[in-house]
Order: C-alpha cells, then sequence, then structure tokens
C-alpha cells in the first residue's frame, strides 16, 4: 500500500509534530490576545475558537506533511485564505462527482465523503478511500491531543 | 541477461575456430578472411580451456576425436566444459543420441536445414565429419546424416555451423541453466529458429555482410529467447510444440530425399527474413516465419504468465496458453511486438469462470482494490466491522469523520475558553506528551501498519496514568521533568540537557534513566534523536 511505504508515516512523529505545533499556535494566539486577559464575550470567544480550530487543522495538517492530498488541500486554502480560516471541509466544492459513477456505492455517499475529506473532489475512488484512512487516523490524533491539550489546561 | 551475453560473446568467439577449423581443409576462398579470428579467437578460448578442460566429459571428447587438430579439439572440450560445467553431464549425454540419430529428433533437424543450404558440395566425408564433430559437441546436436555430409563442407557452411554450434550452446546452456528437464524440446526450438534464419545467408559473396547482420539479429534473438526462457521453467508445452512444429518444417528436408526442394522454400523464407532481421533488430529477426512469430510470442507470453502467476496454479496457465495462442495468430501476422500486451492482460487476470474480457478484468481488479482500501478503513472505524455492505460502511465513515470533525470543533471551542491558562499548559502538556509518548514508543519504534498511529490503545491507557500523576513519586524523573521544562523554549538546548542529566544519573538509576530517555526522544524532533541517544549511551 502506498501509505505504508511513507516514510513520514512515523506515528509518534506525526502526533507529537501536531502537539508541538499546535501549542506553539495557542500560545501565539493566547499571546496576541494575551493584551485582554479575560475576554469572555461570546464573539471574541467564537472568533478565538474558529482561530483554534484552524490552528489544529493547519498544524495538524503541516504535521502530515506534503505527502497526503488532504494535507495538501487544507495547506493550500490556509494560504489562500490566512484571513478567515473557516474549517474547510464544510465548504461547498465544485461538486464534481466522478467521472465514473459507481454502482455498488451510493453516488451520495461517495460525494458526501468527497466533501468530508479535504481535497477529496478531485481524486479517484481508490485515493479516496485511502485519504480518508489517513485522514481519520490525524483527526482522531489531533483529537486526542486537544482532548488532551484541554485536560492539562483546565486542572 | 547479462551472464548470457558475455557467454554468447564467449561462445561466438570461441566457435569461429569450428568454422576455420573446417576451413583449411577445405581449402575455400574465405580462408583469408577467417585467419585473423582464428587467432583471436584460439586466444581468447585459452582461458576457458585452462578453466574448463577438467570438465570434458568423455563422449563428447570421442566425438572430438573425429577432427583434425588439436586446437579443435581444446576448443571443443572447452565448450564441452562448459556446457558440462553448467549442465549436467547426463543432460548432455542423452542430447548426444538425438543427434546422432538424427531423423527423430527435431534437433537434428533444425541443423540440417543449415546444412542443406549451403550450394556448394565440393567437400569430402572426412571434413563433414570433423565438422560435424565440432558441432556435435558443442551444440550435441548436430546429425551424423549421411545426406548431410555433402552439404557441409564449405567454410559458410562451417561458419554457420559454428554459429549454430553457438547458438545450441547458448540455448544448451540458458536452458540447462533453467529447466534441465526439459532442455532438448527448448533447445530445438530456439535452434531450429536459428538455423532457419541464418541459413538464409548461404550465398558466399554476402556473406560476410549478412553473417554480421544475422548474428545480430539471431543473437539478439536468441537473447530475447534466453531471458524469456531463463525465467521460464513452466511452460514447457508450449515450446515443445513449438520446437515440434519447427521441426516439422525442418524435418521434410533430411527425410524427404529431395533435399534441394525445401531447402530453396526456405531459403527463399529466410532470404525474406534476412532483410528484417538487419533492419528491424530482434522483433522481426524473431518473427521471421510464421511459426517463429508464434514462438517468439509464446515464448513472451509463456514469460510474461510465467513471472506473473507463479503461484498460479496449472489450470490456470493452461487457459493462459490457449488464450496466448489465439493472440499469438494474431500477432504472428503483423509480426510487431507481441510481447507487450499480453503480458498487463495476463497480469490482471484472476477468473474463476468470470468474464475475461479486458473491461470486466480491469473492473474486477479495481473493485478488488477498492474493497482492500474498504476493509482498512473498516479496521479504522470503530463498530464498522459489524457492518456488511459497502454503501452501510461508507455511511459509518462518514459519520465517523464527521463526528471526528464536530470532536475537533468542540475541542477547539473547549480550548478557546480555558484561554487564559494557556501559559503554563506548555510544560503540562509536554509531561503529558512524553507520558503518552513513552507510552507508545515501544510500539511505534517500527511502524508496520498502513496508518500512523497504531498505538491509540496505548495512548488511552497512558492518559489515565499521566492525569492521575503526571509526575510520578521517582525523584529522578520528577527532577528530569522539571529540568525538561525549564530548557524548553529552546528545543535543541532542551534535548541535551535532558540527555546530559539522564547521563549524569545513569549510574544509579538506569532503568529510570531509560524511561526519561525515552521520554526525551519523543518529545524531540527527528533529527535530534540519534544525538541525545548517542549521549545517554556513553
Amino acid at each position: 500500500m502506498k501509505i505504508a511505504k511513507n516514510p513520514h508515516t512515523n506515528p509518534t512523529s506525526i502526533k507529537t509534530r501536531f502537539a508541538l505545533r499546535f501549542l506553539r499556535a495557542i500560545n501565539k494566539l493566547s499571546n496576541d490576545n494575551g493584551t485582554s486577559p479575560r475576554p469572555l464575550n461570546s464573539a471574541d470567544r467564537r472568533k478565538r475558537c474558529r482561530a483554534i480550530r484552524a490552528a489544529s487543522y493547519a498544524s495538524m495538517a503541516s504535521a502530515v506533511g506534503p505527502n497526503k492530498a488532504w494535507s495538501r488541500a487544507v495547506l493550500r486554502k490556509i494560504r489562500n485564505r490566512t484571513k478567515e480560516m473557516i474549517k474547510p471541509r464544510t465548504r461547498r466544492g465544485a461538486a464534481r462527482g466522478s467521472m465514473n459513477p459507481r454502482k455498488e456505492l451510493g453516488l451520495g455517499q461517495e460525494k458526501e465523503l468527497r466533501e468530508l475529506v479535504p481535497g477529496g473532489e478531485a481524486m479517484d475512488f481508490r485515493r479516496l478511500l485511502n485519504e480518508t484512512g489517513h485522514y481519520i487516523q490525524c483527526l482522531r490524533a489531533q483529537v486526542q491531543v486537544m482532548r488532551k491539550i484541554l485536560h492539562y489546561s483546565s486542572t | 541477461m547479462e551472464k548470457e551475453n558475455l557467454f554468447l560473446n564467449e561462445v561466438k568467439t570461441s566457435a569461429i575456430p569450428y568454422g576455420i577449423s573446417g576451413m583449411p581443409q577445405s581449402n575455400e576462398l574465405n580462408c583469408s578472411f577467417f585467419n585473423p579470428s582464428w587467432e583471436n579467437s584460439v586466444d581468447q578460448s585459452d582461458p576457458f580451456e585452462s578453466a574448463l578442460s577438467s570438465m570434458v566429459s568423455s563422449p563428447t571428447a570421442s566425438n572430438a576425436n573425429g577432427s583434425g587438430s588439436n586446437g579443435e579439439n581444446v576448443v571443443l572440450r572447452e565448450l564441452i566444459g562448459r556446457l558440462g560445467s553448467i549442465c549436467n553431464s547426463g543432460e548432455i549425454s542423452p542430447q548426444q543420441p538425438y543427434s546422432i540419430n538424427g531423423n527423430n529428433s527435431a534437433n537434428t533437424s533444425c541443423y540440417s536445414t543449415p546444412l542443406n543450404s549451403p550450394p556448394k558440395l565440393n567437400l569430402s566425408m572426412m571434413e563433414n565429419q570433423q565438422i560435424r564433430g565440432n558441432l556435435q559437441i558443442p551444440g550435441s546436436h548436430f546429425p551424423s546424416l549421411p545426406s548431410l555430409a555433402p552439404f557441409s563442407s564449405d567454410p559458410g557452411f562451417a561458419e554457420r555451423a559454428a554459429r549454430f554450434s553457438c547458438f545450441a550452446n547458448k540455448s544448451l546452456v540458458g536452458l540447462n541453466e533453467v529447466a534441465p528437464k526439459l532442455d532438448s524440446g527448448k533447445i530445438s526450438r530456439v535452434s531450429s529458429n536459428q538455423s532457419i534464419k541464418i541459413s538464409g545467408s548461404h550465398p558466399m559473396a554476402v556473406q560476410e555482410s549478412k553473417d554480421g547482420g544475422l548474428q545480430e539479429a539471431g543473437i539478439s534473438a536468441s537473447d530475447k529467447k534466453f531471458s524469456r526462457l531463463s525465467r521460464s521453467s513452466t511452460p514447457e508445452n508450449v515450446e515443445f510444440g513449438d520446437s515440434r512444429e519447427n521441426s516439422s518444417v525442418s524435418e521434410q528436408i533430411p527425410g524427404g530425399e529431395i533435399v534441394m526442394n525445401p531447402q530453396v522454400d526456405a531459403n527463399s523464407r529466410k532470404r525474406k527474413s534476412i532483410p528484417k532481421g538487419k533492419g528491424k533488430e530482434t522483433p522481426a529477426a524473431v518473427a521471421t516465419t510464421p511459426k517463429d512469430a508464434n514462438v517468439a510470442s509464446e515464448n513472451s507470453e509463456s514469460s510474461a504468465k510465467r513471472s506473473k502467476s507463479e503461484d498460479g496454479s496449472a489450470n490456470e496457465k493452461d487457459a493462459a496458453k490457449t488464450k496466448a495462442d489465439n493472440t499469438n495468430q494474431k500477432q504472428s501476422k503483423d509480426n510487431s511486438k507481441p510481447p507487450e500486451p499480453p503480458k498487463d492482460y495476463i497480469h490482471v487476470r484472476a477468473r474463476r469462470g468470470q468474464a475475461t474480457d479486458a473491461h470486466s478484468l480491469a473492473e474486477r481488479v479495481r473493485r478488488e482494490k477498492i474493497s482492500e482500501r474498504m476493509k482498512v478503513l473498516q479496521d479504522l472505524v470503530p463498530g464498522c466491522n459489524k457492518v456488511t455492505g459497502k454503501a452501510v460502511m461508507l455511511d459509518e465513515i462518514i459519520n465517523y469523520v464527521q463526528s471526528l470533525q464536530r470532536q475537533v470543533e468542540f475541542l477547539s471551542m473547549k480550548l478557546a475558553t480555558v484561554n487564559p491558562r494557556m501559559d503554563f499548559n506548555m510544560e503540562a502538556l509536554m509531561s503529558k506528551d512524553m507520558f503518552q509518548s513513552r507510552g507508545s514508543l515501544p510500539h511505534n519504534m517500527y511502524p508496520s501498519d498502513s496508518y500512523p498511529f497504531q498505538s491509540q490503545p496505548n495512548l488511552h491507557t497512558a492518559i489515565p496514568s499521566a492525569s492521575e500523576a503526571p509526575f510520578p513519586a521517582n525523584n529522578f524523573n520528577s527532577a528530569l521533568g522539571r529540568n525538561q521544562t525549564m530548557q524548553l523554549p529552546p528545543m535543541d538546548n532542551f534535548s541535551e540537557t535532558a540527555s546530559q542529566v539522564s547521563t549524569f544519573w545513569e549510574d544509579d538509576l538506569h532503568s529510570v534513566v531509560q524511561m526519561g530517555f525515552s521520554q526525551n526522544q519523543t518529545q524531540n524532533f527527528h533529527g535530534i534523536l540519534p544525538t541525545a541517544q548517542m549521549k545517554v549511551e556513553l
């Protein structure tokens, strides 16, 4: 399988790289917002939430590196719109379906999956499944690290 | 392949003396032409003599006794020794009776065509015997047919015969290396092809140029065959069939006493084939006659089949052969590039009573790959194991991805609320990272799976312990953790200091140092890891 030969999939490295990047990004965010120590109004919080989420995705994508299509897509989107980076997955793509319709799979589901996985609009189905697998793993790691960070920051 | 080429060259050079040995006796015109090459060839053949003269087998030596000069014998012995070194002596010996019998085996018939081809019939039986002896030993196929005796006298024939012997040698060697059981059939096939090609060169005046071209063509063709045959151990049936076909063509020559007519036919065929062989190199040369084309294509296909479906059953191979035969007959018409399409075609095949056209095969392969990926995904997504059906599985996957993304969103929201404490988060996070990585490290040293995070169960187990006691009661560990957290901002310095600390404690608390070391290791980036390791191990 393609992923197995990928030298950048050392598991600890991706996770720890993500953690380091994410912490750095959060620190930067908190330092930027550090002028007002407790901005607890909802607008600020939402903005901050969005920024943190974007930072998490970006750090995960950069930790994964440019070998994966989804990380490339995330990084591209970040680069293109650094200003307000909304969650890249919810964006409606060009809605170009797969070139050859698969009968054994629901077309709606495939389309949905393509929209879920960043950069998944333009790849064939096999590659989409590959990317989905990797993306799921990375998301899981992301969730774990974030949960841990939350735990340690809250206690 | 290189080996074979080397061997070809060797045999070529060493085979030249045969042609020359026939020539001084025949007193033909071409002697002057061949003399320089004689010396060279002898010189080149000397090392083989020293190396391989011990390998000579007695029957071949007895055959070689018929030849006139000692040098010939030596060279013959070398060839025999080479053959014997590569093939077993037991394999050579059964082939020689074939050559002696001549009439029955395809090999003799193959050689009979070149014998018939030369127009000059000058020479006596002695020379003929010599030549025959020469040929017999390397090729071990050369027939002792009386009908061939008058034809074999001219130097062109000798040279050709020598070349045939080279081919036979090559074929013997290459085939014996691979499939010792089936030597005769394969060899007969290869040699028959070559003999047909080369026998086209019988006009003596054009002999040089044509010989050059023919040698190239024939050798390249033989190279191709060797490359195929060397890989091949299985497709003996096809090759045997081919050899029989070719032999049937050429057997008409000795069998029917009217030697000249089939010879003329063969020559006409071969004359057609000669310019092809010159101009177009190997494929055209291989495809000189339709049967040859069949042979070549079948060889290639059988090799492709072999290389790809080595583990396939014999039934599959038989079916593949039938297919290959069908395609061969198409390809023999155009004579162009037989091997490539069937390779892919065969590669794809995994059929058990399914549709066999290319589209359905490709579709099946694609579906298999997709299902394979789906299986991987199934292992990834929890609760997806019980689900059957790809649509449901896709649903599950989509739900899982969405839930993960929602979790990320939720966590980021939470983190946004937790904002003010972020500053000292770093240290705790680092320590926690250490713990998590410590839990996951031994499993992740050699990632065997396709996806990066295999160690998540370990992480789950590691988290609660970390949450309960982020720094264990061990003094050293806590000290180490503090040291690390203090040194955090410059990462490189951090690793160095941590490793120094670990070395400092190494004497007393070796096991603890190991733990601390592992923690350090996972904290660092990759480039720093080996250095830290080295320091710790000092």
